[in-house]
Formats: C-alpha cells, sequence, structure tokens
C-alpha cells in the first residue's frame, strides 16, 4: 500500500492521514474492483431466490435463531453483512421493499449484474464516469420502454381478477405456493377491504398479521375484523359477547397515580379511614362510569388491580387488558370507538361497536386469542397465519406482505408489465439497438447496461432447471421476430411463452423502481475511488 | 478471489454442501428419536449436566417432544424438525415422535432423488402431490362413532391406549385408558385441560393412582378449624389477607408519636376484621384465599367457624371455582353480586403422608383430579407426561370425532393411495412420490424393527394384505403378525393428519434451502 504522505520544502515527510498504520486504504481502479467484486458475491447469494422456483436461504441470528426465507429484502438484512459495499446493497433492497415491496431480489442481481458489465468495460480502460454516463442514458431509455410496453389491467371492486393474477406472481416464488389461490385471494380481499379507493391509497396500518403455529397453510384466513393475541382478564368472564358496544380506555383501572412527585402522608386514624374510603369509591366510581356510559365490554391497555377485576366480573363487564398500543388504535377504527384517555370522558357516543367479540382457543395448551368481528368499520382486517411450524408462518407473513404491496401498487396505479423476465428482455433489446445511434464512449456502456438486464432471464432459467444462454437466446430471437414483447421465460414448464397467456404481472411501477435504483447505486459505486477503513484496535 | 463479507466467525455453506448438511441434520434427530417408537420403543435417560430437570438432573422419557426439547442442537434443519414436534404437542398433545420421524425419513427419500439431480421444486412438487392423494386417503379411511355412545367410548379408551400403551404406564394401560377416558368425557367437549388436575405422590405402587371426582387442592386447613364439613358453602377469593394496604400511589404513614402509631395499628387492624366480617356475612363456612392469610384473620375466621385455606396458587383457585361454581372475589362490599360456590363435603384427606384438602360433590363436575403414585420421582414425571399426551389427544379426538386405524395400517393405506396416484402423474414428479410413498412405509417398518421383529418380512405381508383389499390390516406387534387392526389400534385421524402435513411442510421447507448463512455467534461475556 502506498502510504500517504507529502514533503515540506526540506524533504521531511509530513503525514496527512493520521495514525496511518491502523487504517486500511485502497484507491483507484483497485478499490473499485475490490467493489464490484464483493457486490458480485453478495448478488449471488440472492440470485437463486429468484423466480417461481428459486430457492430459500437459511439464515442463523447471532443468537442462533433460524429464519428461512425466499425474501431478498430479509435475506440481505439478516446476513449480518460487514462489507461497506455489501451493506449499500442491503440498503437497495431494503428501499425496495419500504417503497415498492416486491422485486427485493430482483434489483440485488440487476444491481449485480451491472457491476460486472462495469468490471469488463473498466478491464477496457474506459473510465468509471463515461461508463456511469452511458449507463444513465441507457436506464433512461429503458424506464421509457418499460412505460411503452406497460398494458392497462382494468380492475373494479368487482372485477379483481387481474389483481389476483399479479398477487399469484408475487406469491409464486414464496412456499405458500402451497396454498397459491387462496393466498392470493387472501391479499387482494385484504387491500381491497381496507384500500381508500377514491385517494387511491391504503393504509397498511389497518391490515394486521397474527401467526399461530399449528395446523397447516391451508388454514389461514381474512378475519374481518381485529385479532387480539389476550385474553379476558378474568376467567369467569364469558367468552363471547354479542352487539359488543365496547369501551377502549388508556388508563388502567387502579387507584389515581398523578405524575408529578408526589408524598401522601397519613397521620392520624381519620385519614387512614378517609384514605380508604376514597380508595374504595375510586374503584367503584370507574366501573360505574364505565356501566353508565352503556358499555358491555372494556378494553384496556393497562392493567387491573384485582379488586377492579372483581368489580367488573361483578357488574358483568367482561374486559380484555394489557391491550398493546397498535391493537388498540386498530381497534378503535374498526368499531368506530374513540380511544378514551380518563374515566371522566366516557360518554355512550365514544363507544365501539362490533357484532361479535369471542374468546377463542387453540390446541392443548390453553393458549386463546380474542377475535372481534362484524365491526361497525369493515376497514380494518386481520389475516390469521396458520403453520405447521414457526419459521413457516414467518414466511407466510413476509410472503403475504409482499402481495399485499403488489396489490396495493397496481391500485395506485393499474399499468403492469409482463414477468418471466420479459420486460427486461424486450427493453435489453430496445438499449441495444438505441446503442448503435450513440457516437461516443457510452455506446459501449449502454450494450452492457442491455446485458446486464440479461441477467436477469438468465438467472431465471437456471433457477427452473433450464439451459440460460438457449433460453435466453431463443426468447430474445422470437421477441424480435413476432414483434411480441410480452414473450418471457417459461418457468413452470407449461410450453407457453406469452406471459400474457400464462397470467404473470408485475406492476410498472415495482419495475421501473428496480431499474432506477440499481442503475443509481451502480453509478455511486462507481464513483468511489478511494476508501479508507479504521481498523479495530487489536486489543 | 473473493471478498471478505461477513463479520469474523460467519460462515456460509451453499448449494449442496448447505443441501447435504440440511438432510443429515435432519436424520440425525429422526435416528435420535426412532427408536422411541410404538409399543415397543425404548426410553431415553437424559441427565443435564446444570442440574435442572429432575431432582438431579435425571430424566427418563419416552416422548418426542420432551427429548428433543432437552437436548441443544445447532443445526438449522434439526431446529425446524424440533420446533414441528413441539407445535404438534401443543397443537395435538402427541405424535411427536411420529412427526419428526415422518419428516426425516422423507427427506432420506429426497436425498437420494437430490443424487439423481433432481430439482428440489421438482421434488417438491410432487411431495405435494403425494401429501394430498395421502391426506385424500386418510380422510376417506377415517371413522367416526359418535352417534353410537357404547363404541364411541370404546374408540376413546382405545385411542387412550396406543396412546399410552407407547409410554411408561404401559403394563397397566387398561386402568389409566379408563381414567383418562373418565376425565376428558368430564370436560364435556371442553379442551382446557387446566380442569383436569394431576397430583403427583412418590410411594405406592403406579397401580395404586386413581380418579377423584372431586377436587383436591394441595394445602392444609388452617390450625383449629373444622376438618370435615356437610354442605360447605365456598367463597374463592384473590385479596390480601395479611395487611389491607392503601393503594392510592405514594401514600405513606407518617406519625409524630408512638401514641399515633399505635391507633393507625388499631384502625389497620380493625379495617382486617370489617373485612372478615364482611366475608363471615356473606354465609360462606370455606374460604380460600389465592394469598396469604395471616395469623390474625386466620384466628378471627377459626373463630366464626369458617374454614380457611391460605396461599392456594393461581390455578388452584381458577379450578376451584370452576368445580364450586362460584366466581373469584376481590371485593366484598356488595354482597348479592358475590356468587357462591357449594359443595358437599369439604374433608382432609392424606395421600401417601401429606395432608390435603377435597372438595367432594361439586355443583359443577367438569373438573377431576388424577392422583398419581409411583416409586420413583422420575417414572412421576414421566407417567404424569404419558397422562397428560393421552388426555391431550382425547380432548381433542372429542372435538375432531373421527378415528383412523394404527399399527401402522394407516401409513400403509397412504402409502399405497400415493403410489396408484404417481402412476396417473407423468414426469419426474411420479419419482418423487414413489419416494414419499416409501418414507410412509418406513413407519410400519420402524415399529417392526424396534419391536425386535422382521421388519422386511411384516411391511411387504402388510402391503401385500392391504393390495387384496384389507384396509384395516395392521402390525400387531406383540404377536408379530398382520391382523385386523379394526378396534383394536385406534388414533385420532387429527393427530394423523397433522403428522402428515406438519412432517410434509417441513420436509418441504428444508428442501428448499440453498444456501444457509450462520451470522457470527454473539460474544458472551463471562
Amino acid at each position: 500500500m502506498s502510504a500517504v504522505y507529502t514533503t515540506d520544502e526540506y524533504g521531511r515527510p509530513f503525514i496527512i492521514v493520521r495514525e496511518q498504520d491502523k487504517k486500511a486504504r485502497t484507491t483507484g481502479i483497485e478499490a473499485t474492483k475490490a467493489h464490484i467484486m464483493a457486490a458480485k458475491t453478495v448478488a449471488n447469494i440472492v440470485r437463486t431466490s429468484l423466480g417461481p422456483r428459486g430457492l430459500d436461504k437459511i439464515l442463523i441470528s447471532p443468537d442462533g435463531d433460524i429464519t428461512i426465507s425466499n425474501d431478498g429484502a430479509t435475506i440481505m438484512s439478516q446476513m449480518a453483512i460487514e462489507n461497506q459495499i455489501g451493506r449499500l446493497l442491503v440498503e437497495l433492497s431494503k428501499s425496495q421493499d419500504d417503497e415498492i415491496g416486491d422485486g427485493t431480489t430482483g434489483i440485488v442481481v440487476l444491481a449485480g449484474a451491472l457491476l460486472e458489465e462495469a468490471e469488463e468495460l473498466l478491464d477496457r480502460g474506459i473510465h468509471p464516469i463515461r461508463i456511469s454516463d452511458g449507463f444513465e442514458q441507457a436506464c433512461k431509455l429503458a424506464v421509457a420502454h418499460l412505460d411503452k410496453v406497460s398494458d392497462v389491467i382494468p380492475w373494479s371492486k368487482d372485477n379483481t381478477s387481474d389483481l389476483f393474477k399479479c398477487a399469484k406472481t408475487s406469491l409464486g416464488s414464496k412456499i405458500v405456493n402451497k396454498c397459491h389461490d387462496q393466498f392470493a385471494q387472501i391479499a387482494v380481499d385484504a387491500i381491497l377491504a381496507v384500500a381508500d379507493l377514491e385517494r387511491k391509497d391504503v393504509d397498511f396500518e389497518l391490515i394486521k398479521m397474527e401467526g399461530k403455529v399449528g395446523g397447516e397453510l391451508a388454514d389461514t384466513e381474512l378475519v374481518r375484523g381485529v385479532i387480539i393475541d389476550k385474553d379476558f382478564s378474568h376467567p369467569q368472564m364469558p367468552k363471547e359477547v354479542k352487539d359488543a358496544k365496547i369501551a377502549i380506555l388508556t388508563c388502567p383501572f387502579e387507584p389515581p397515580k398523578p405524575k408529578t412527585k408526589h408524598k401522601l402522608d397519613i397521620t392520624s386514624v381519620k385519614e387512614f379511614e378517609e384514605l380508604q374510603k376514597f380508595e374504595r369509591d375510586a374503584f367503584e366510581g370507574m366501573v360505574r362510569r364505565v356501566k353508565e356510559c352503556g358499555a358491555n365490554i372494556v378494553a384496556c391497555q393497562w392493567g387491573f388491580d384485582d379488586e377492579a377485576n372483581s368489580l367488573l366480573l361483578q357488574h358483568k363487564l367482561p374486559a380484555i387488558r394489557w391491550v398493546g398500543g397498535p391493537e388498540v388504535e386498530l381497534l378503535a377504527i374498526a368499531t368506530n370507538g374513540r380511544i378514551v384517555p380518563r374515566f371522566e370522558d366516557l360518554s355512550s357516543e365514544k363507544l365501539g361497536y362490533a357484532g361479535t367479540i369471542r374468546e377463542v382457543t387453540y390446541g392443548t395448551t390453553n393458549e386463546s386469542m380474542i377475535v372481534v368481528e362484524d365491526c361497525a368499520n369493515s376497514k380494518a382486517v386481520t389475516v390469521f397465519v396458520r403453520g405447521g411450524n414457526k419459521m413457516i408462518v414467518d414466511e407466510a407473513k413476509r410472503s403475504l406482505h409482499d402481495a399485499m404491496c403488489v396489490v396495493r401498487n397496481l391500485i395506485v396505479d393499474n399499468r403492469v408489465v409482463y414477468g418471466g423476465a420479459a420486460a427486461e428482455i424486450s427493453c435489453s433489446i430496445a438499449v441495444d439497438k438505441a446503442a448503435d445511434q450513440v457516437s461516443s464512449i457510452e455506446q459501449y456502456a449502454m450494450r452492457s447496461f442491455a446485458r446486464a438486464l440479461d441477467a436477469i432471464p438468465m438467472a431465471l432459467a437456471e433457477n427452473s432447471g433450464l439451459p440460460p444462454i438457449e433460453t435466453l437466446s431463443f426468447v430474445k430471437s422470437q421477441q424480435i421476430k413476432q414483434g411480441i414483447t410480452s414473450l418471457g421465460v417459461d418457468c413452470m414448464d407449461t410450453g407457453i411463452h406469452d406471459m400474457k397467456e400464462q397470467f404473470v404481472f408485475d406492476p410498472l411501477i415495482s419495475k421501473r423502481q428496480q431499474f432506477l435504483l440499481a442503475t443509481q447505486l451502480v453509478k455511486m459505486i462507481l464513483k468511489i475511488d478511494d476508501v479508507i477503513v479504521h481498523r479495530a484496535d487489536e486489543e | 478471489m473473493s471478498a471478505q463479507l461477513f463479520n469474523e466467525g460467519a460462515t456460509q455453506e451453499r448449494a449442496e454442501n448447505a443441501r447435504l448438511s440440511n438432510i443429515i441434520g435432519a436424520i440425525a434427530v429422526g435416528d435420535l428419536v426412532k427408536s422411541t417408537l410404538g409399543p415397543k420403543g425404548m426410553d431415553k435417560i437424559l441427565q443435564s449436566t446444570s442440574g435442572r430437570g429432575g431432582d438431579d438432573g435425571l430424566v427418563v422419557t419416552n416422548d418426542g417432544a420432551t427429548i428433543l426439547k432437552s437436548i441443544p442442537l445447532d443445526n438449522a434443519a434439526a431446529k425446524v424438525l424440533v420446533n414441528i414436534s413441539k407445535v404438534q404437542d401443543d397443537e395435538v398433545g402427541d405424535g411427536t415422535t411420529s412427526v419428526c420421524v415422518l419428516a426425516a425419513e422423507i427427506l432420506r427419500q429426497a436425498e437420494q432423488l437430490l443424487d439423481q439431480r433432481i430439482h428440489p421444486q421438482t421434488i417438491i412438487d410432487g411431495f405435494r402431490l403425494a401429501t394430498a392423494s395421502a391426506r385424500a386417503a386418510l380422510e376417506q379411511a377415517a371413522v367416526s362413532h359418535v352417534d353410537d355412545e357404547k363404541q364411541w367410548r370404546e374408540d376413546l379408551l382405545s385411542i387412550a391406549r396406543t396412546t399410552l400403551s407407547s409410554k411408561v404406564l404401559a403394563a397397566d394401560k387398561h386402568q389409566f385408558a379408563e381414567m383418562c377416558v373418565d376425565a376428558v368425557l368430564r370436560l364435556k367437549g371442553s379442551t382446557n385441560l387446566d380442569r383436569i388436575q394431576i397430583i403427583k405422590k412418590a410411594g405406592g405402587k403406579v397401580s395404586d393412582s386413581y380418579l377423584s371426582d372431586g377436587f383436591i387442592l394441595n394445602k392444609k386447613i388452617g390450625v383449629n378449624q373444622p376438618r370435615v364439613l356437610k354442605g360447605a358453602r365456598v367463597l374463592v377469593a384473590n385479596t390480601p389477607m395479611d395487611t389491607d394496604k392503601v393503594k392510592v400511589f405514594g401514600a405513606k404513614v407518617k406519625v409524630s408519636d408512638p401514641a399515633q402509631l399505635a391507633e393507625i395499628e388499631r384502625a389497620e387492624r380493625e379495617k382486617m376484621r370489617a373485612k372478615v366480617q364482611k366475608i363471615a356475612a356473606l354465609g360462606i363456612n370455606v374460604f380460600v384465599n389465592r394469598q396469604l392469610i395471616y395469623n390474625w384473620p386466620e384466628q378471627l375466621f377459626a373463630d366464626a367457624g369458617i374454614m380457611a385455606i391460605e396461599h392456594a396458587d393461581f390455578d388452584g383457585i381458577e379450578r376451584l371455582a370452576l368445580v364450586t361454581g362460584g366466581e373469584i372475589a376481590s371485593s366484598f362490599d356488595a354482597p348479592d353480586l358475590i356468587k357462591l360456590g357449594a359443595c358437599d363435603t369439604v374433608e382432609e384427606v392424606i395421600i401417601g403422608e401429606d395432608r390435603m384438602v377435597k372438595f367432594g360433590g361439586v355443583a359443577a363436575g367438569q373438573a377431576c383430579t388424577v392422583v398419581l403414585r409411583s416409586g420413583t420421582n422420575q417414572m412421576l414425571d414421566e407417567a404424569e407426561r404419558s397422562i397428560h399426551d393421552a388426555l391431550a389427544v382425547l380432548s381433542q379426538v372429542v372435538g375432531e370425532p373421527r378415528i383412523v386405524y394404527g399399527g401402522g395400517c394407516s401409513e400403509m393405506l397412504m402409502s399405497n393411495a400415493v403410489d396408484e396416484a404417481a402412476k396417473t402423474v407423468p414426469g419426474k414428479r411420479s419419482i418423487a412420490m414413489e419416494a414419499f410413498a416409501r418414507a410412509l412405509r418406513q413407519m410400519p417398518t420402524i415399529l417392526a424393527d424396534n419391536a425386535g421383529l422382521d421388519s422386511a418380512d411384516l411391511v411387504a405381508k402388510l402391503r401385500a394384505a392391504h393390495y387384496e383389499g384389507r384396509q384395516t390390516a395392521g402390525l400387531d406387534l406383540f404377536a408379530g403378525d398382520v391382523v385386523d387392526v379394526a378396534g383394536r389400534v385406534t388414533e385420532s385421524f387429527k393427530l394423523k393428519r397433522q403428522v402428515l402435513l406438519s412432517a410434509s411442510e417441513a420436509a418441504e421447507m428444508i428442501l428448499r434451502v440453498d444456501d444457509i448463512i450462520r451470522c457470527a455467534p454473539r460474544q458472551r461475556r463471562n
């Protein structure tokens, strides 16, 4: 490594970077190549997860907990990557996840492929900045082309079959494709239940996912209401309440507790007795207030004193305690109730309404959950995921979330492109063609971009056990010959290459985001020519 | 050249290596518990180095879930198997060994297919088809006798015997089967096993165990209070009976001279006396409290002729409230709102050398108590686990009354159905289906092996019997022959279905993996 120092006018060296021996430094092309190597390694890990026949990864956390997943963002974030460039890719997949929710694997594979192509260009002596300029131009072209090949899919509240097909595409690569139709339907129904069609917005806060091991994946269901992982506070309260008027409280059934620091001294018997009376009255007052406003069930964010609990039972008020913050909000939304922070504020119009509230018990361990159904406001829904083991339940939840995101994206923007890498191949052809008209060095970079796009269909074919090069060249030639842009890789070996017929759709915004984000990241990596790493102290 | 991506200490296994390590891990776990399967299965001793568990960390058990829970495993696939066994335990209560063994056998078959270079997803496709046809066959074979009361009870007894026969209680399985069925039928469809209490007392013989229709509380009656009561009216409470604290936050007694202190103390005592009087005024003669009762209120209760029992644990009072039909009360100001419990007799009974309180002739007869006796603690613990398994299975059968036949009969039935279905499936998937059928056939093979019989011969005979259309043929592991097991070895349909589904789900999950990334273990500070 070249030492970073300079000399003064007497020829004595002085050090610019302090404690140089403790730092590792790479510069120039060497740095860029090291980055590309790292990015390629990361991309290679998730590459095999791509597509309907992609495989899963086991991730073992530092504490020995196991996650089995096919979701790019989950795999990336749990890998605990230390390398700086690797971390950038983790961020990349995370931002795709936050923004779009799906396509988190594809984006990493694309970024990896772009960098691989860039490496070749670097070897030819092309300056990194020229490469990134070329990529930029190519990306613009590809995105414009995506718009061209996209189709608008019609959907309405009654005609959801196309949304359903898109959800299926997203679920195809996950383990839940065992119950493919069912999960896709759940995703579509859940989103449509909560979607605000006028504003074209979907509030994910209204969809809750509860998982419980046991049963099988096919037992998963969509509950039009709320599920709370709690039970009634007193074992002898009735297990089912019909026509429930629910009081939602965020104050504990306990003696008042002022927030300011205080001290209450008892100095005489009279005071002692008064205090006891006050305490008794406080409890009774609380229960009376709840009863008076007409509520027949109480949900409370806090705990109950034993005495209050017993009083509630005596007054035939079933109660749920320690309901978590998000659940309280969800409950309030679902039942159209108001969250009441003080007993004094309770009134009948602040109560929520639900058709039934019941406690459901599972298995042999006496675990139970409270199901709130037929709510006043049908907007809040809960997906109740079942599965044979913990890992599968977790993975099913992640997969459903992805599928819901896809449906959400279509509600926001109902343009789709065709899956099975048809869109990538079509863009690759378009970019390649356009490159011929560019007279500068960027032409090379643009051709490389087209080749990088080909990496996606290659990976798909490879994962599906098809010969990658043969498949790609066949599909490409067919696209050009027949002029149909919806031809793609036939992963499931059905003999049909037209993705329009196979109903493999991806939302346009998802694909566009993939192209844009991946190109942006690659440009950023190409621009770095110097890395200074602080070595950990040797202690 | 590859770049250093992960932290130091992190490892990555890819493709073949990852698959191999998963399958080997799963098979190892399967082999570990395999020998406990069936009526002639063997037990395992688990010795914990830290001295946890039983008396000296020694556990003797036959229960798959217990064995797997106790072994710290480091293999990811093995952990998946442990998890399905735990889920099986929570969901159905038994079949914890079977589910692991079946999953391991499926993976063992899958390994051979992978060696033939078949894509894991193709294998999975085949397995899914196989699971579906096995499930259909199982559902078709399931019968329900819930309408015929006599036959229904016979079924339950048979299921209990099947479950118990692989456990330590096998010798007395008829007696225990009766006990378990009686206990579960009392629940009237509820799956809340908390209502069945199991009391373990070392000493005596296993066959001295009995089912008590009343409720036994492992507590002593207060001093100077009646030992036997007829026509008891019981108040079940959860309230402080030491000193009634002022719960208003921050309250604190502050006095300036001893006279005042004495007065406060008197006021406290008066408050307690008032509380006791309020309780006594309810007209009760038995008072059971979850919390402590101090000597002073205890004496007051004795004066009032009330039997006071302190410090009953939470489960205890819940069960007691349930059986006596009372409510658990914590406030006593509104006497008309408190529901009292009732029972015919409350008496002190002696089990072994311990005195306990028995509530006999209770109003709601849902709860009951199983008293287990045995020579050693390990035996008692294992007996409790066995009883729990049997109760859990039975309570689930009450909810889902369909039954299937055991002794390898159902497995052979499913295996044949899968084999038949495989013939109609074109392509490589049919090879996977055949492999699945082979895995199912491994179950009777293991049963026979564990019994020391000629498994190859027996299983072939069994298979032939099924092909002849004798759909209820199974293995009699005591006679070592193929017999008609209908009515002899019965198992819960729900249990078998769950074993099939969980095992294939887990196998699928493990097969789908082609990469294992293990983060650097967290550094522990010593």
